[in-house]
């Protein structure tokens, strides 16, 4: 004891701190010297304003340790995202919504398309994907390739198909003889590599109850239209949940444990072979044409580059500057439509309350949910045999904020029905505890498309606490009709306090620009 | 199929074992930074696929996880220069004290959320707190996974910890 103190006396004589230096020794404790620790230590004890410091540190500490960002990773192979949030936000949710969720770079069209038959509905999901690639619709047999079966530990993994243009490769495959089980088999990890480099990748997963098949695809872009050598599927470790499946299709498979997840560890490579006439095909339905065309309004300038046309997509490139002043967000051109030589309308695509709607040939309305990969380029529907003449662009979107709305809700009982000229308002408050409510706020509008709500309280923009986008079935033919909507819940201390809720989205521009194709 | 033995020394294989292991904290890192799931699980795929393209040129193994925040960092940095994380970033003025609004999304039963008072900070500020308070990293570290100069990862140090020990007062 008497030693210690000693040690205290020395510290203080030798090295004596000074708030400044305590107050940032505190919050890099973990970093500084045993002796710059000590001293901090032997100073906090007689400085109250140091000790109070020491405190915030560590009640700092605490929540950091009891702090949990929850994200649910187990679903990032088979679950994963179709389209990057951004699109999701706008289109998917929406088009959830209608039981229909297309795969990036894909036309799943259940209805003759260019005269051609694109076959059978989704239910029937491998002749779907082999009749939704692209336009080319003999395509089953020339732009789609088959794959292998495969055997792991019992399980039947069968490549059916495999379909390739210039930019995009697909993938699908089937689990069959699986039983009615959410993800009762999944892949611990997939790899997509193209030459040895490994890519990105899109896809989705699902399953058939009726047909006893669990499938999924993978999607990748390839890079300077360069034809791959060797294209490997890469799956690490399986996890097989108990009666995944109703029998395992190799005798010495086995099922899971009752109750427990049966884990295959084991790296598995899957050769992906593109034949030689797959490859032709695809070169065959490729072209590219010139653009040298500049445009210039308030919100941005933009030079289109280039128009390339393949199996799975038409796609035309820019290059977007966004002016410095304006206060919106050009999200992408909304309304597209390319003609041929002759004048004839060949693709077009409008973008109506978050779901991109494109028109085909035969004049028939159609919505396909494209990746977008906007300002470089905007995404339309593949054209064969016909020579472009000109692009017309007569609209683009921005993101900003369309209007707000004062809230009253020290007299609000139940719910709030307000119509602005933007759209419908509903409100409803529900009291969770003495000083605490439950906001559920719901905005629909047909006119605009509504993504976002802020609510705001003395200048500040209170965070929500669920969030989610939508709308309702899109009706053939009726592209105005549909409405999109947006809902938020938030949890307040105070209904007394003014509250203004600003609504933002995405809202059409008028422009006009003809762009020549030499 | 090809079925290839697992090596012991396969810098691949060890990046897969080590991503594995690990790809629960990477997916709450880019979490933490981005506030947006899907967006943290894409930069995890691209920061994963980046990764793996280049493991080849890592020499030291030992600093595969320095090596690997870096790589997620850069790609939070580029996910939130898109467009749409302009419009969400909602900065504290630091000239006003907490009010009864703001408290309002950061008192829970008077428990301060923790998450909340960070997702009102800036980018950089984020970055920086979450690396050296949720993760653990050293002032050295977080310089060499951000690329910043020390001094720089300091300041901003400094900077966040003084606008969250308002919340605290």
């Amino acid at each position: 004891m008497q030693w210690k103190k000693l040690e205290n006396i020395i510290y203080e004589r030798v090295y004596i701190m000074k708030c400044e230096e305590v107050k940032e020794y505190i919050w890099l404790e973990d970093e500084i010297s045993e002796a710059q620790l000590d001293s901090m230590k032997l100073h906090i004890q007689k400085c109250e304003e140091c000790r109070k410091e020491y405190s915030i540190k560590k009640a700092f500490e605490s929540d950091v340790n009891s702090t949990d960002y929850r994200v649910n990773i187990d679903d990032m192979i088979f679950s994963r995202r179709v389209l990057p949030k951004a699109i999701k936000k706008n289109i998917v949710s929406i088009a959830a919504s209608f039981t229909i969720i297309f795969t990036v770079g894909f036309i799943a069209l259940s209805e003759p398309v260019f005269g051609y038959n694109f076959g059978a509905r989704i239910s029937n999901i491998i002749s779907s994907f082999r009749n939704s690639f692209g336009r080319e619709f003999v395509a089953g047999k020339e732009l789609v390739g088959s794959g292998e079966t495969f055997v792991i530990e019992g399980i039947k993994l069968d490549i059916k198909s495999i379909a390739y243009s210039k930019s995009d490769l697909s993938i699908f495959f089937t689990l069959e003889d699986t039983k009615n089980i959410n993800n009762g088999c999944q892949f611990g990890n997939i790899l997509i590599t193209v030459d040895n480099e490994p890519c990105s990748y899109q896809g989705n997963y699902g399953q058939n109850y009726t047909e006893n098949i669990s499938f999924g695809d993978f999607n990748i872009s390839l890079k300077d239209d360069k034809v791959p050598n060797e294209v490997q599927l890469k799956i690490y470790d399986i996890y097989v949940e108990e009666n995944a499946f109703n029998k395992l299709l190799v005798d010495n498979g086995e099922q899971a444990s009752k109750g427990k997840t049966r884990v295959i560890e084991g790296e598995w490579i899957i050769p992906i072979k593109l034949d030689e006439a797959l490859i032709e095909n695809a070169n065959k339905h490729f072209a590219k044409y010139k653009l040298d065309y500049v445009f210039n309004c308030n919100d941005f300038s933009v030079k289109f580059t280039e128009l390339t046309v393949e199996a799975s997509k038409s796609e035309i490139f820019h290059e977007l500057k966004i002016n410095n002043e304006s206060s919106k967000e050009v999200v992408g051109f909304s309304n597209v439509e390319i003609y041929s030589k002759e004048g004839k309308s060949i693709s077009k695509m409008t973008y109506k309350n978050g779901r991109y709607i494109y028109k085909d040939q035969n004049n028939e309305i159609k919505e396909v949910t494209y990746r977008h990969s906007f300002p470089s380029s905007t995404i339309m529907l593949p054209f064969e045999n016909v020579n472009p003449g000109k692009i017309k662009i007569l609209s683009y979107t921005t993101y900003e904020k369309l209007g707000s709305i004062d809230l009253d809700l020290k007299n609000l009982k139940g719910k709030l029905e307000q119509h602005t000229d933007l759209g419908d308002l509903s409100v409803k408050v529900d009291k969770v505890s003495k000083h605490r409510y439950l906001l559920d706020i719901s905005f629909k509008s047909r006119k605009i498309t509504p993504i976002d709500m802020k609510l705001i309280s003395e200048e500040q923009v209170l965070d929500y606490k669920d969030y989610s986008i939508g709308g309702r079935e899109y009706s053939e033919g009726n592209i105005e009709g549909n409405f999109a909507s947006v809902n938020q819940s938030y949890e307040i201390n105070s209904l007394s306090n003014k509250y203004k809720l600003e609504i933002w989205g995405h809202r059409d521009n008028k422009i006009d620009i003809e762009i020549p194709i030499n | 199929m090809v079925k290839e033995p697992p090596v012991g020394k396969n810098i691949k294989k060890m990046f897969e074992k080590n991503f594995t292991e690990k790809k629960h904290v990477y997916i709450k890192v880019a979490y933490s930074i981005l506030y947006d799931e899907e967006d943290a699980k894409d930069v995890l795929q691209e920061a994963y696929c980046e990764a793996l393209k280049h493991i080849k040129d890592l020499r030291d193994y030992n600093s595969f996880d320095i090596w690997f925040y870096k790589i997620l960092i850069n790609k939070c940095k580029q996910m939130y220069k898109k467009a749409k994380y302009r419009t969400k970033q909602l900065p504290i003025d630091e000239s006003t004290p907490p009010t009864d609004a703001m408290f309002s999304k950061t008192r829970i039963d008077e428990k301060i959320i923790l998450k909340d008072i960070i997702f009102n900070l800036s980018n950089e500020h984020r970055e920086i707190i979450i690396l050296k308070y949720f993760q653990g990293f050293s002032l050295k570290e977080i310089s060499e996974i951000t690329d910043l100069p020390l001094g720089t990862v300091k300041s901003r140090l400094f900077y966040a910890v003084e606008k969250i020990r308002k919340y605290y007062l």
